[in-house]
């Protein structure tokens, strides 16, 4: 249980001190550039949906593009034989 | 607040809801009462103020979802109030204040035809103290605001019967403390 600390006070506070803080100008002005920032943010977020939108479609068609293209005939591999080498130590080819 | 009352401030609703600057009327009509409500809350006048304004902004806000549920827009403002009030304390990790007007006390004690006395004063005061908050909140909406069981409850998210059981324990704790006639509903 939170604790209380009650006061008691000769006088409700004057209207006039209420007034002092009562500018409706001002919090217009905060709405003002609460709007403005909410507006920059949901713009960037469409930008960056956007971005990665149009990433994603570049490297799904890249990889398109690499599976339509018929891979490289295998290249024919020369292969040497050795002969054992002979007893005079010279090797011969078959 | 009559039918035609509310009606009209729906109006104004639904035209702040096109145009922020119509929400200006409504910030004009409650200011003195929010900045009342959260002052007996805090008892410092400039954070009451930062609450006050964060309360309108964020009513201002968030005027567009505002639904009619049966209560009126001012509960709705105390509401968010309340919510600003409890914010400050969390993050302060401080003991709730209230800071009551001796005025509207001894209108209260005069009301149960109790005379003034300072030693009763005193005492309620260690009473009130020894309440919970959430027991106070419901003291203050109901006997400094004079709000009906149905706004309390709206107000302090909780439901109607609720509110008036926390209200009933309070005054019955004081009667049995104070010896006091104090009636369930002031409006009565």
């Amino acid at each position: 249980m939170s604790r209380n600390e009650i006061r008691l006070r000769k006088n409700r506070i004057s209207p006039g001190d209420i007034a002092r803080h009562r500018n409706y100008g001002k919090l217009m002005r905060r709405h003002d550039r609460y709007l403005k920032m909410k507006r920059s943010i949901i713009a960037l977020v469409y930008v960056l949906i956007i971005s990665l939108m149009i990433l994603l479609y570049m490297l799904t068609k890249r990889a398109e593009q690499k599976k339509a293209t018929p891979a490289p005939a295998e290249k024919a591999v020369q292969t040497v034989h050795c002969a054992p080498p002979s007893r005079t130590g010279v090797a011969t080819l078959k | 607040m009559s039918e035609a009352e509310i009606q009209q401030e729906y109006a104004i609703l639904e035209r702040s809801k096109r145009n922020p600057r119509a929400f200006g009327e409504l910030y004009e009509r409650y200011f003195d009462r929010i900045f009342n409500f959260i002052y007996r809350q805090i008892d410092d006048e400039d954070v009451t103020a930062d609450l006050c304004s964060q309360t309108f902004l964020s009513a201002l806000r968030n005027v567009t979802r505002y639904e009619f549920r049966g209560v009126p827009f001012s509960a709705w403002l105390y509401r968010i109030a309340s919510n600003e009030v409890n914010k400050y304390y969390r993050k302060k990790k401080r003991d709730n204040v209230f800071s009551l007007e001796e005025v509207r006390v001894r209108e209260l004690i005069e009301q149960a035809h109790e005379s003034w006395d300072e030693e009763i004063l005193q005492k309620l005061l260690v009473y009130l103290k020894s309440l919970p908050t959430d027991m106070l909140q419901v003291l203050e909406l109901r006997f400094f605001e004079d709000k009906d069981f149905k706004e309390i409850a709206f107000i302090l998210d909780i439901t109607e019967s609720g509110a008036k059981m926390r209200t009933y324990r309070a005054l019955d704790r004081l009667r049995k403390n104070f010896n006091l006639r104090i009636k369930y509903d002031v409006k009565e």
